[in-house]
Protein backbone atom coordinates (compact mmCIF):
# COMPACT_ATOMS: atom_id res chain seq x y z
CA UNK A 1 0.00 0.00 0.00
CA UNK A 2 2.82 2.29 0.30
CA UNK A 3 2.54 3.07 3.47
CA UNK A 4 5.03 5.56 5.35
CA UNK A 5 6.98 4.41 8.43
CA UNK A 6 5.23 6.50 10.87
CA UNK A 7 2.79 4.90 13.15
CA UNK A 8 -0.26 5.34 15.48
CA UNK A 9 -0.98 3.68 18.15
CA UNK A 10 -4.04 2.08 19.29
CA UNK A 11 -2.83 1.81 22.57
CA UNK A 12 -6.56 1.47 24.71
CA UNK A 13 -6.48 3.77 27.65
CA UNK A 14 -9.92 3.32 27.96
CA UNK A 15 -9.50 0.23 29.97
CA UNK A 16 -6.92 0.31 31.18
CA UNK A 17 -5.11 -3.19 32.83
CA UNK A 18 -3.57 -1.75 35.15
CA UNK A 19 -2.93 1.27 37.50
CA UNK A 20 -0.10 3.27 35.60
CA UNK A 21 -1.00 6.73 34.96
CA UNK A 22 -1.43 7.11 31.08
CA UNK A 23 0.02 10.76 30.92
CA UNK A 24 3.47 10.08 29.72
CA UNK A 25 3.06 10.20 25.89
CA UNK A 26 4.47 7.54 23.65
CA UNK A 27 7.35 8.07 21.61
CA UNK A 28 5.57 6.78 18.04
CA UNK A 29 3.16 9.46 18.56
CA UNK A 30 5.07 12.54 19.49
CA UNK A 31 7.12 11.87 16.11
CA UNK A 32 4.24 11.75 14.61
CA UNK A 33 3.12 14.50 11.61
CA UNK A 34 0.35 16.85 12.21
CA UNK A 35 -2.91 15.85 11.37
CA UNK A 36 -5.01 17.78 8.38
CA UNK A 37 -6.94 19.77 9.76
CA UNK A 38 -9.73 17.65 11.10
CA UNK A 39 -14.12 19.32 10.95
CA UNK A 40 -15.08 20.33 14.07
CA UNK A 41 -18.31 18.82 14.24
CA UNK A 42 -15.91 15.09 14.39
CA UNK A 43 -13.43 16.57 17.31
CA UNK A 44 -16.32 17.42 19.12
CA UNK A 45 -17.44 13.40 19.09
CA UNK A 46 -13.56 13.16 20.40
CA UNK A 47 -13.87 15.90 23.14
CA UNK A 48 -17.04 13.80 24.36
CA UNK A 49 -15.25 10.89 25.30
CA UNK A 50 -12.47 12.58 27.08
CA UNK A 51 -12.06 12.52 30.85
CA UNK A 52 -13.00 15.58 33.11
CA UNK A 53 -9.47 16.43 33.92
CA UNK A 54 -8.73 16.74 29.90
CA UNK A 55 -10.84 18.87 28.96
CA UNK A 56 -10.51 21.43 31.55
CA UNK A 57 -6.79 21.67 30.63
CA UNK A 58 -8.25 21.57 26.93
CA UNK A 59 -9.59 24.90 27.59
CA UNK A 60 -7.12 26.68 26.62
CA UNK A 61 -6.19 24.53 23.66
CA UNK A 62 -8.19 27.28 21.15
CA UNK A 63 -11.01 29.80 21.97
CA UNK A 64 -13.54 27.12 19.86
CA UNK A 65 -12.63 24.45 22.11
CA UNK A 66 -13.29 26.66 25.01
CA UNK A 67 -16.19 27.92 24.35
CA UNK A 68 -17.45 24.05 23.40
CA UNK A 69 -16.33 22.66 26.27
CA UNK A 70 -17.64 24.98 28.87
CA UNK A 71 -21.32 25.40 26.96
CA UNK A 72 -23.55 24.02 29.57
CA UNK A 73 -25.23 21.68 26.61
CA UNK A 74 -21.33 19.64 26.13
CA UNK A 75 -21.54 19.27 30.17
CA UNK A 76 -24.84 17.88 29.88
CA UNK A 77 -23.54 15.36 26.71
CA UNK A 78 -20.40 14.40 28.14
CA UNK A 79 -22.67 13.40 31.27
CA UNK A 80 -24.28 11.19 29.21
CA UNK A 81 -21.55 10.05 27.43
CA UNK A 82 -19.50 9.11 29.95
CA UNK A 83 -22.53 7.17 31.17
CA UNK A 84 -22.05 4.65 29.30
CA UNK A 85 -18.17 4.43 29.67
CA UNK A 86 -16.70 1.51 31.81
CA UNK A 87 -13.20 3.67 32.67
CA UNK A 88 -13.10 3.06 36.24
CA UNK A 89 -11.31 6.17 37.17
CA UNK A 90 -13.57 8.67 37.05
CA UNK A 91 -15.31 7.03 39.85
CA UNK A 92 -14.16 8.79 42.85
CA UNK A 93 -15.48 9.81 46.30
CA UNK A 94 -15.11 11.78 49.34
CA UNK A 95 -15.15 11.19 52.98
CA UNK A 96 -15.51 13.51 56.11
CA UNK A 97 -15.77 12.30 59.85
CA UNK A 98 -19.52 12.95 61.81
CA UNK A 99 -17.02 13.37 65.32
CA UNK A 100 -14.42 15.25 64.98
CA UNK A 101 -11.23 13.66 66.86
CA UNK A 102 -8.62 14.72 64.34
CA UNK A 103 -5.69 13.72 65.49
CA UNK A 104 -3.92 16.40 63.79
CA UNK A 105 -5.53 19.78 63.71
CA UNK A 106 -3.89 20.67 60.21
CA UNK A 107 -5.16 18.02 58.22
CA UNK A 108 -8.08 18.32 56.13
CA UNK A 109 -11.49 17.39 57.38
CA UNK A 110 -12.83 16.27 53.71
CA UNK A 111 -10.78 14.13 51.68
CA UNK A 112 -11.05 13.30 47.88
CA UNK A 113 -9.91 9.58 46.72
CA UNK A 114 -10.81 7.41 43.51
CA UNK A 115 -11.75 4.24 43.40
CA UNK A 116 -9.24 2.60 41.87
CA UNK A 117 -6.40 4.17 43.82
CA UNK A 118 -7.76 2.18 47.21
CA UNK A 119 -8.61 -0.68 44.74
CA UNK A 120 -4.57 -1.06 43.94
CA UNK A 121 -3.24 -0.28 47.37
CA UNK A 122 -2.32 3.46 46.06
CA UNK A 123 -4.48 5.53 47.82
CA UNK A 124 -2.47 5.01 50.83
CA UNK A 125 0.67 6.81 49.17
CA UNK A 126 -1.61 8.98 47.56
CA UNK A 127 -1.55 13.07 48.09
CA UNK A 128 -4.20 14.10 49.95
CA UNK A 129 -6.78 15.78 47.56
CA UNK A 130 -6.93 18.20 45.30
CA UNK A 131 -6.72 21.90 46.76
CA UNK A 132 -9.82 23.50 45.63
CA UNK A 133 -12.70 22.72 49.06
CA UNK A 134 -14.77 25.47 49.19
CA UNK A 135 -14.84 26.84 52.28
CA UNK A 136 -11.48 25.18 54.08
CA UNK A 137 -11.86 27.17 57.00
CA UNK A 138 -15.13 25.62 58.34
CA UNK A 139 -14.65 22.81 60.11
CA UNK A 140 -18.11 20.86 60.03
CA UNK A 141 -18.96 19.35 56.56
CA UNK A 142 -21.69 17.09 56.18
CA UNK A 143 -22.30 15.50 53.21
CA UNK A 144 -25.29 15.32 52.02
CA UNK A 145 -25.94 13.74 48.74
CA UNK A 146 -24.01 13.60 45.18
CA UNK A 147 -25.92 13.49 42.20
CA UNK A 148 -23.99 13.71 38.51
CA UNK A 149 -20.93 14.88 40.02
CA UNK A 150 -22.05 17.00 42.32
CA UNK A 151 -22.03 16.58 45.79
CA UNK A 152 -24.53 18.66 48.30
CA UNK A 153 -22.64 19.39 51.82
CA UNK A 154 -23.33 21.42 54.13
CA UNK A 155 -20.82 23.59 56.06
CA UNK A 156 -22.95 24.83 58.41
CA UNK A 157 -25.97 23.27 58.89
CA UNK A 158 -28.68 25.63 57.31
CA UNK A 159 -26.54 26.95 54.69
CA UNK A 160 -25.73 24.11 52.32
CA UNK A 161 -23.02 23.78 49.19
CA UNK A 162 -23.37 22.75 45.86
CA UNK A 163 -20.23 21.92 44.60
CA UNK A 164 -18.44 20.30 41.68
CA UNK A 165 -14.93 18.40 42.98
CA UNK A 166 -13.98 17.90 39.59
CA UNK A 167 -14.23 21.53 38.21
CA UNK A 168 -14.15 23.10 41.70
CA UNK A 169 -16.80 25.16 40.98
CA UNK A 170 -19.72 25.09 43.86
CA UNK A 171 -23.38 27.18 44.30
CA UNK A 172 -23.56 28.45 48.31
CA UNK A 173 -27.83 28.37 48.57
CA UNK A 174 -28.95 30.86 50.61
CA UNK A 175 -30.14 29.99 54.28
CA UNK A 176 -32.76 28.13 54.45
CA UNK A 177 -35.21 30.27 55.83
CA UNK A 178 -36.91 29.71 60.20
CA UNK A 179 -33.86 27.16 60.26
CA UNK A 180 -33.66 26.95 63.61
CA UNK A 181 -34.92 22.88 63.74
CA UNK A 182 -32.91 20.01 62.76
CA UNK A 183 -32.06 19.74 59.45
CA UNK A 184 -31.61 16.90 57.15
CA UNK A 185 -30.62 17.46 53.38
CA UNK A 186 -31.31 15.35 50.09
CA UNK A 187 -30.15 16.16 46.77
CA UNK A 188 -30.90 14.99 43.22
CA UNK A 189 -32.04 15.58 40.05
CA UNK A 190 -35.81 16.03 38.77
CA UNK A 191 -35.78 14.61 35.40
CA UNK A 192 -39.32 16.13 34.30
CA UNK A 193 -38.36 19.96 35.06
CA UNK A 194 -34.72 18.93 34.06
CA UNK A 195 -33.10 20.80 37.00
CA UNK A 196 -31.48 19.80 40.31
CA UNK A 197 -33.26 20.08 43.54
CA UNK A 198 -31.79 20.37 46.96
CA UNK A 199 -34.48 19.39 49.42
CA UNK A 200 -34.30 20.36 53.15
CA UNK A 201 -36.21 18.40 55.99
CA UNK A 202 -36.65 20.76 59.09
CA UNK A 203 -37.85 19.09 62.33
CA UNK A 204 -39.94 22.50 63.35
CA UNK A 205 -41.89 20.96 66.41
CA UNK A 206 -38.79 20.20 68.17
CA UNK A 207 -39.15 15.85 68.35
CA UNK A 208 -37.72 16.03 72.16
CA UNK A 209 -40.24 18.48 73.62
CA UNK A 210 -43.39 17.45 71.85
CA UNK A 211 -45.42 16.27 73.97
CA UNK A 212 -47.93 14.26 71.18
CA UNK A 213 -46.17 12.36 69.51
CA UNK A 214 -48.72 13.17 66.76
CA UNK A 215 -47.47 16.86 66.45
CA UNK A 216 -44.05 15.62 65.43
CA UNK A 217 -43.95 17.70 62.21
CA UNK A 218 -41.55 18.00 59.69
CA UNK A 219 -41.58 20.77 57.15
CA UNK A 220 -39.82 20.71 53.45
CA UNK A 221 -38.52 23.37 51.46
CA UNK A 222 -36.74 22.61 47.79
CA UNK A 223 -34.04 24.76 46.16
CA UNK A 224 -34.04 24.12 42.89
CA UNK A 225 -30.35 25.13 41.06
CA UNK A 226 -30.34 28.02 39.29
CA UNK A 227 -33.72 30.08 41.17
CA UNK A 228 -31.76 31.45 44.13
CA UNK A 229 -34.47 30.83 46.26
CA UNK A 230 -35.68 28.19 48.83
CA UNK A 231 -39.60 27.84 48.38
CA UNK A 232 -41.78 25.61 51.07
CA UNK A 233 -43.70 22.21 49.66
CA UNK A 234 -45.69 19.79 51.78
CA UNK A 235 -44.29 18.68 55.14
CA UNK A 236 -45.57 15.77 57.06
CA UNK A 237 -46.61 14.60 60.50
CA UNK A 238 -46.71 11.20 62.70
CA UNK A 239 -42.98 10.44 61.30
CA UNK A 240 -39.53 10.98 62.99
CA UNK A 241 -36.99 10.91 59.84
CA UNK A 242 -33.68 8.42 61.12
CA UNK A 243 -31.24 9.54 57.91
CA UNK A 244 -28.54 12.20 58.22
CA UNK A 245 -29.34 12.43 54.50
CA UNK A 246 -31.55 11.56 51.80
CA UNK A 247 -30.81 9.01 49.22
CA UNK A 248 -31.55 9.98 45.40
CA UNK A 249 -32.57 6.75 44.02
CA UNK A 250 -34.61 6.41 40.12
CA UNK A 251 -36.02 10.52 40.42
CA UNK A 252 -36.44 9.72 44.42
CA UNK A 253 -35.00 10.72 47.52
CA UNK A 254 -35.56 8.05 50.19
CA UNK A 255 -34.91 8.59 53.98
CA UNK A 256 -35.66 6.44 56.77
CA UNK A 257 -37.88 7.17 59.08
CA UNK A 258 -39.95 5.87 61.89
CA UNK A 259 -43.34 6.27 62.60
CA UNK A 260 -44.05 8.54 65.89
CA UNK A 261 -46.41 5.79 67.76
CA UNK A 262 -43.91 3.07 67.13
CA UNK A 263 -40.18 3.95 66.62
CA UNK A 264 -39.55 0.32 66.27
CA UNK A 265 -41.03 0.19 63.05
CA UNK A 266 -38.66 1.77 60.47
CA UNK A 267 -40.01 2.14 56.63
CA UNK A 268 -39.11 4.52 53.37
CA UNK A 269 -39.87 7.70 53.13
CA UNK A 270 -39.59 8.94 49.62
CA UNK A 271 -40.34 12.18 47.87
CA UNK A 272 -40.85 12.10 44.02
CA UNK A 273 -38.47 15.01 42.61
CA UNK A 274 -40.64 15.84 39.69
CA UNK A 275 -44.12 15.71 41.09
CA UNK A 276 -42.32 16.60 44.33
CA UNK A 277 -45.18 14.37 46.17
CA UNK A 278 -44.83 12.00 48.92
CA UNK A 279 -44.97 7.97 47.57
CA UNK A 280 -46.51 5.42 49.85
CA UNK A 281 -44.11 4.30 52.52
CA UNK A 282 -42.06 1.37 51.25
CA UNK A 283 -41.52 -1.66 53.88
CA UNK A 284 -38.08 -2.58 54.64
CA UNK A 285 -36.04 -6.07 54.40
CA UNK A 286 -35.81 -6.30 58.02
CA UNK A 287 -39.46 -5.38 59.62
CA UNK A 288 -40.39 -7.07 62.12
CA UNK A 289 -36.85 -8.65 62.68
CA UNK A 290 -36.83 -8.50 66.54
CA UNK A 291 -33.01 -9.46 65.99
CA UNK A 292 -32.32 -6.24 64.81
CA UNK A 293 -32.06 -2.74 66.42
CA UNK A 294 -33.67 0.09 64.53
CA UNK A 295 -30.46 2.11 65.66
CA UNK A 296 -28.20 0.19 63.86
CA UNK A 297 -30.28 0.82 60.45
CA UNK A 298 -29.14 2.87 57.94
CA UNK A 299 -29.64 3.82 54.17
CA UNK A 300 -27.02 4.18 51.29
CA UNK A 301 -27.10 4.10 47.18
CA UNK A 302 -25.17 1.30 45.57
CA UNK A 303 -24.84 0.64 41.92
CA UNK A 304 -27.83 3.30 41.44
CA UNK A 305 -30.52 1.34 43.84
CA UNK A 306 -31.47 2.27 47.52
CA UNK A 307 -29.39 0.09 50.23
CA UNK A 308 -30.30 -0.55 53.65
CA UNK A 309 -27.67 -1.45 55.77
CA UNK A 310 -28.94 -3.65 59.59
CA UNK A 311 -25.93 -4.76 61.79
CA UNK A 312 -26.45 -6.41 64.63
CA UNK A 313 -24.01 -8.97 66.47
CA UNK A 314 -20.58 -8.30 64.65
CA UNK A 315 -22.33 -8.90 61.57
CA UNK A 316 -23.63 -6.23 58.97
CA UNK A 317 -26.53 -7.51 56.31
CA UNK A 318 -26.38 -5.29 53.27
CA UNK A 319 -29.62 -5.20 51.13
CA UNK A 320 -30.41 -3.56 47.75
CA UNK A 321 -33.98 -2.96 46.41
CA UNK A 322 -33.28 -4.33 42.75
CA UNK A 323 -36.66 -2.79 41.34
CA UNK A 324 -36.94 0.95 42.99
CA UNK A 325 -40.73 0.82 45.15
CA UNK A 326 -40.94 -3.14 45.03
CA UNK A 327 -40.67 -4.10 48.45
CA UNK A 328 -40.57 -7.73 47.33
CA UNK A 329 -37.49 -7.06 45.46
CA UNK A 330 -35.30 -6.53 48.50
CA UNK A 331 -31.79 -9.29 47.70
CA UNK A 332 -29.36 -9.47 50.63
CA UNK A 333 -26.37 -8.52 48.77
CA UNK A 334 -23.25 -9.03 51.16
CA UNK A 335 -23.56 -10.52 54.50
CA UNK A 336 -20.46 -9.11 56.55
CA UNK A 337 -19.37 -10.73 59.07
CA UNK A 338 -17.05 -8.14 61.33
CA UNK A 339 -15.65 -10.71 64.09
CA UNK A 340 -12.28 -12.05 64.18
CA UNK A 341 -11.20 -10.71 60.09
CA UNK A 342 -11.60 -7.14 61.47
CA UNK A 343 -8.84 -6.04 63.80
CA UNK A 344 -9.45 -3.28 66.51
CA UNK A 345 -12.94 -3.26 65.50
CA UNK A 346 -14.73 -1.30 68.89
CA UNK A 347 -17.74 0.06 67.13
CA UNK A 348 -19.92 0.29 63.88
CA UNK A 349 -20.93 1.96 61.44
CA UNK A 350 -19.22 1.49 58.09
CA UNK A 351 -20.16 3.88 55.50
CA UNK A 352 -20.67 1.61 51.48
CA UNK A 353 -19.14 3.72 49.45
CA UNK A 354 -18.76 1.45 46.35
CA UNK A 355 -19.42 -2.19 44.74
CA UNK A 356 -17.68 -3.71 42.26
CA UNK A 357 -19.92 -4.58 38.69
CA UNK A 358 -19.36 -8.12 39.46
CA UNK A 359 -20.69 -7.61 42.80
CA UNK A 360 -18.05 -9.47 44.69
CA UNK A 361 -16.19 -6.21 46.33
CA UNK A 362 -17.19 -3.40 48.71
CA UNK A 363 -15.73 -0.44 49.79
CA UNK A 364 -16.52 1.04 52.85
CA UNK A 365 -15.15 3.49 55.12
CA UNK A 366 -14.98 3.21 59.35
CA UNK A 367 -13.17 4.52 62.01
CA UNK A 368 -10.68 6.62 60.13
CA UNK A 369 -10.08 3.76 57.59
CA UNK A 370 -10.79 2.40 53.86
CA UNK A 371 -11.55 -1.33 53.86
CA UNK A 372 -12.52 -3.79 50.67
CA UNK A 373 -14.08 -6.72 51.73
CA UNK A 374 -14.32 -8.98 48.62
CA UNK A 375 -16.90 -12.13 49.17
CA UNK A 376 -13.97 -14.26 47.48
CA UNK A 377 -12.41 -17.03 49.31
CA UNK A 378 -15.21 -16.87 52.07
CA UNK A 379 -14.88 -13.06 52.79
CA UNK A 380 -11.86 -11.36 53.52
CA UNK A 381 -11.01 -7.54 54.24
CA UNK A 382 -8.05 -5.68 52.32
CA UNK A 383 -7.44 -2.81 54.12
CA UNK A 384 -6.37 -0.09 52.61
CA UNK A 385 -6.12 2.60 55.24
CA UNK A 386 -5.93 6.57 55.59
CA UNK A 387 -5.86 5.95 59.23
CA UNK A 388 -5.76 10.11 60.26
CA UNK A 389 -9.18 9.71 61.87
CA UNK A 390 -11.25 8.95 64.76
CA UNK A 391 -14.70 8.93 64.37
CA UNK A 392 -17.24 7.88 62.24
CA UNK A 393 -16.95 8.43 58.68
CA UNK A 394 -19.86 10.24 55.87
CA UNK A 395 -18.67 9.11 52.39
CA UNK A 396 -20.14 10.51 48.80
CA UNK A 397 -19.62 8.81 45.76
CA UNK A 398 -19.69 10.52 42.70
CA UNK A 399 -18.57 10.51 38.95
CA UNK A 400 -16.20 13.13 37.36
CA UNK A 401 -18.39 14.98 35.56
CA UNK A 402 -18.61 19.00 34.11
CA UNK A 403 -21.70 19.77 35.48
CA UNK A 404 -21.78 23.19 36.77
CA UNK A 405 -23.82 23.87 40.17
CA UNK A 406 -25.22 27.90 39.42
CA UNK B 1 -31.36 -9.16 1.97
CA UNK B 2 -30.12 -11.37 -0.83
CA UNK B 3 -27.59 -13.62 -1.00
CA UNK B 4 -24.45 -13.49 0.63
CA UNK B 5 -22.16 -13.65 -2.16
CA UNK B 6 -24.27 -11.09 -3.92
CA UNK B 7 -21.51 -8.10 -4.95
CA UNK B 8 -21.87 -4.14 -5.47
CA UNK B 9 -19.56 -1.74 -7.11
CA UNK B 10 -17.94 1.47 -5.22
CA UNK B 11 -16.00 3.80 -7.07
CA UNK B 12 -13.35 5.54 -5.90
CA UNK B 13 -12.41 9.11 -6.74
CA UNK B 14 -9.74 8.12 -9.47
CA UNK B 15 -13.33 6.46 -10.86
CA UNK B 16 -11.67 3.00 -10.36
CA UNK B 17 -14.18 0.20 -9.24
CA UNK B 18 -14.45 -2.55 -6.43
CA UNK B 19 -16.26 -5.01 -6.35
CA UNK B 20 -17.38 -5.84 -2.74
CA UNK B 21 -19.61 -8.62 -1.10
CA UNK B 22 -23.14 -6.27 -0.31
CA UNK B 23 -23.27 -8.44 3.13
CA UNK B 24 -20.24 -6.47 4.21
CA UNK B 25 -20.72 -3.45 3.08
CA UNK B 26 -24.68 -3.66 4.04
CA UNK B 27 -23.30 -4.71 7.68
CA UNK B 28 -21.13 -1.63 7.94
CA UNK B 29 -21.74 1.65 5.96
CA UNK B 30 -25.06 3.11 7.10
CA UNK B 31 -24.86 5.40 4.25
CA UNK B 32 -25.13 1.78 1.82
CA UNK B 33 -27.18 -0.09 3.50
CA UNK B 34 -30.10 2.69 3.34
CA UNK B 35 -29.41 2.57 -0.40
CA UNK B 36 -29.80 -0.98 -0.96
CA UNK B 37 -33.04 -1.15 1.46
CA UNK B 38 -34.84 1.80 -0.60
CA UNK B 39 -33.68 -0.23 -3.70
CA UNK B 40 -31.76 2.91 -5.25
CA UNK B 41 -29.22 0.36 -6.02
CA UNK B 42 -29.52 -1.33 -9.18
CA UNK B 43 -27.28 -4.38 -9.43
CA UNK B 44 -26.99 -4.92 -13.12
CA UNK B 45 -25.59 -1.29 -13.82
CA UNK B 46 -24.75 0.66 -10.58
CA UNK B 47 -21.57 1.87 -9.38
CA UNK B 48 -21.77 3.33 -5.69
CA UNK B 49 -19.88 6.72 -6.38
CA UNK B 50 -17.78 7.76 -3.59
CA UNK B 51 -16.30 10.91 -5.20
CA UNK B 52 -14.40 12.10 -1.95
CA UNK B 53 -12.63 8.61 -1.17
CA UNK B 54 -9.32 8.10 -2.96
CA UNK B 55 -8.51 3.98 -3.98
CA UNK B 56 -6.29 3.58 -1.64
CA UNK B 57 -8.33 4.58 1.16
CA UNK B 58 -11.05 2.67 -0.05
CA UNK B 59 -9.17 -0.43 -0.12
CA UNK B 60 -8.81 -0.34 3.11
CA UNK B 61 -11.87 0.62 4.38
CA UNK B 62 -13.02 -2.38 2.41
CA UNK B 63 -10.30 -4.58 4.03
CA UNK B 64 -11.41 -3.38 7.63
CA UNK B 65 -15.55 -4.23 6.65
CA UNK B 66 -14.58 -7.59 5.48
CA UNK B 67 -12.80 -8.35 7.88
CA UNK B 68 -14.85 -7.11 10.58
CA UNK B 69 -17.74 -9.33 8.99
CA UNK B 70 -15.78 -12.60 8.63
CA UNK B 71 -14.26 -12.64 12.09
CA UNK B 72 -16.85 -10.63 14.30
CA UNK B 73 -16.80 -14.29 16.33
CA UNK B 74 -12.83 -13.65 17.31
CA UNK B 75 -12.14 -12.90 20.74
CA UNK B 76 -11.68 -9.56 21.83
CA UNK B 77 -7.63 -9.40 22.10
CA UNK B 78 -7.51 -10.25 18.54
CA UNK B 79 -9.67 -7.96 17.13
CA UNK B 80 -7.85 -5.41 18.90
CA UNK B 81 -4.62 -6.28 17.93
CA UNK B 82 -5.92 -6.94 14.83
CA UNK B 83 -7.01 -3.14 14.69
CA UNK B 84 -4.16 -2.04 15.78
CA UNK B 85 -1.99 -3.56 13.04
CA UNK B 86 -4.63 -1.77 10.52
CA UNK B 87 -4.64 1.79 12.35
CA UNK B 88 -0.40 1.88 11.36
CA UNK B 89 -0.93 4.56 8.87
CA UNK B 90 1.00 7.78 8.51
CA UNK B 91 -1.02 11.07 9.52
CA UNK B 92 -2.82 11.64 5.94
CA UNK B 93 -3.94 8.23 5.72
CA UNK B 94 -5.72 8.29 9.21
CA UNK B 95 -7.13 11.29 7.83
CA UNK B 96 -8.52 9.75 5.11
CA UNK B 97 -9.60 6.76 6.64
CA UNK B 98 -11.72 9.18 9.15
CA UNK B 99 -13.03 11.12 6.58
CA UNK B 100 -13.82 7.95 4.57
CA UNK B 101 -15.41 6.13 8.08
CA UNK B 102 -17.66 9.51 8.72
CA UNK B 103 -18.74 9.66 4.80
CA UNK B 104 -19.62 6.32 4.55
CA UNK B 105 -21.05 6.19 8.76
CA UNK B 106 -19.08 3.55 9.68
CA UNK B 107 -19.37 3.26 13.10
CA UNK B 108 -17.30 1.07 14.52
CA UNK B 109 -14.33 2.15 12.28
CA UNK B 110 -15.05 5.53 13.33
CA UNK B 111 -15.25 4.94 17.11
CA UNK B 112 -11.66 3.25 16.22
CA UNK B 113 -10.62 6.51 14.81
CA UNK B 114 -12.14 8.85 17.70
CA UNK B 115 -10.36 6.60 20.35
CA UNK B 116 -6.93 6.94 18.55
CA UNK B 117 -6.68 10.34 18.19
CA UNK B 118 -8.54 10.92 21.46
CA UNK B 119 -5.35 8.77 22.73
CA UNK B 120 -3.03 10.82 20.73
CA UNK B 121 -4.08 14.06 22.53
CA UNK B 122 -5.27 12.58 26.10
CA UNK B 123 -2.21 13.66 28.27
CA UNK B 124 -0.86 16.11 26.44
CA UNK B 125 0.60 19.64 26.84
CA UNK B 126 -1.18 22.29 24.96
CA UNK B 127 1.67 23.14 22.62
CA UNK B 128 1.74 19.46 21.64
CA UNK B 129 -1.93 19.32 20.71
CA UNK B 130 -2.40 22.15 18.28
CA UNK B 131 1.11 20.63 16.95
CA UNK B 132 -1.15 17.33 16.33
CA UNK B 133 -4.03 18.66 15.11
CA UNK B 134 -2.47 21.71 13.04
CA UNK B 135 -4.53 24.27 15.09
CA UNK B 136 -2.15 27.42 14.02
CA UNK B 137 -5.00 29.54 14.67
CA UNK B 138 -6.22 29.42 18.38
CA UNK B 139 -8.36 32.27 18.46
CA UNK B 140 -7.52 33.79 21.61
CA UNK B 141 -6.34 37.33 21.75
CA UNK B 142 -2.27 37.90 22.94
CA UNK B 143 -3.44 38.69 26.62
CA UNK B 144 -5.95 36.00 26.58
CA UNK B 145 -2.87 33.13 25.46
CA UNK B 146 -0.50 35.59 28.13
CA UNK B 147 -3.14 34.60 31.02
CA UNK B 148 -3.38 31.25 30.26
CA UNK B 149 -0.07 30.45 30.19
CA UNK B 150 0.39 32.29 33.15
CA UNK B 151 -2.06 30.94 34.84
CA UNK B 152 -1.60 27.47 33.92
CA UNK B 153 2.06 26.58 32.70
CA UNK B 154 2.14 23.35 33.70
CA UNK B 155 -0.43 23.03 30.95
CA UNK B 156 1.53 23.96 28.10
Amino acid sequence: MGDTTTTTTTDDEDQPPTSKRHLSSSSSISDHRPLPNIPFDIVAKILLNLPVKSLLRFKSTCKSWNEFISDPQFAKDHLRASASDPNPNRNRFLVTFKTLRINNESQPYLRDYSISSVLDGSVATAAPARNKFPCLESRTKFLCGSCDGMICMATNPSWPIVWNPSTGKFKELPPVSAADGGLVYGFGYDHIGDGYKVVATLDLSNIRLAANRNDYQFDNFVYTLGTDSWRQIHGFAGLVVKDSSGKFVNGTLNWLACDANNLAVVRVLSLDLATEQYQTLIITPVEGRPDIEVRWLRSAVLKGCLCIVAERDMVADYFVMKEYGNAGSWTLMFRIPYANVLPEFFSFHMAPIWVSEEGDEILLAYLGMLSVYSTRNGGSFKAAGIGLFRGSMLAAAYTETLMSPS
Amino acid sequence: MGSPLKKIMLCSSEKEIFSVEEQVMVQHSVIINNMIEDGSYNYEESKIPLDCVDSKTLKKVIDYCTYHTHHHNDNQEDLEAWDAQFLNVDSNGLYDLLMAANYLEIRNLLDLIYRTIKNMIKGKKIDEIRRILNIKDHGFTPEEEEQNRKEYPHFY
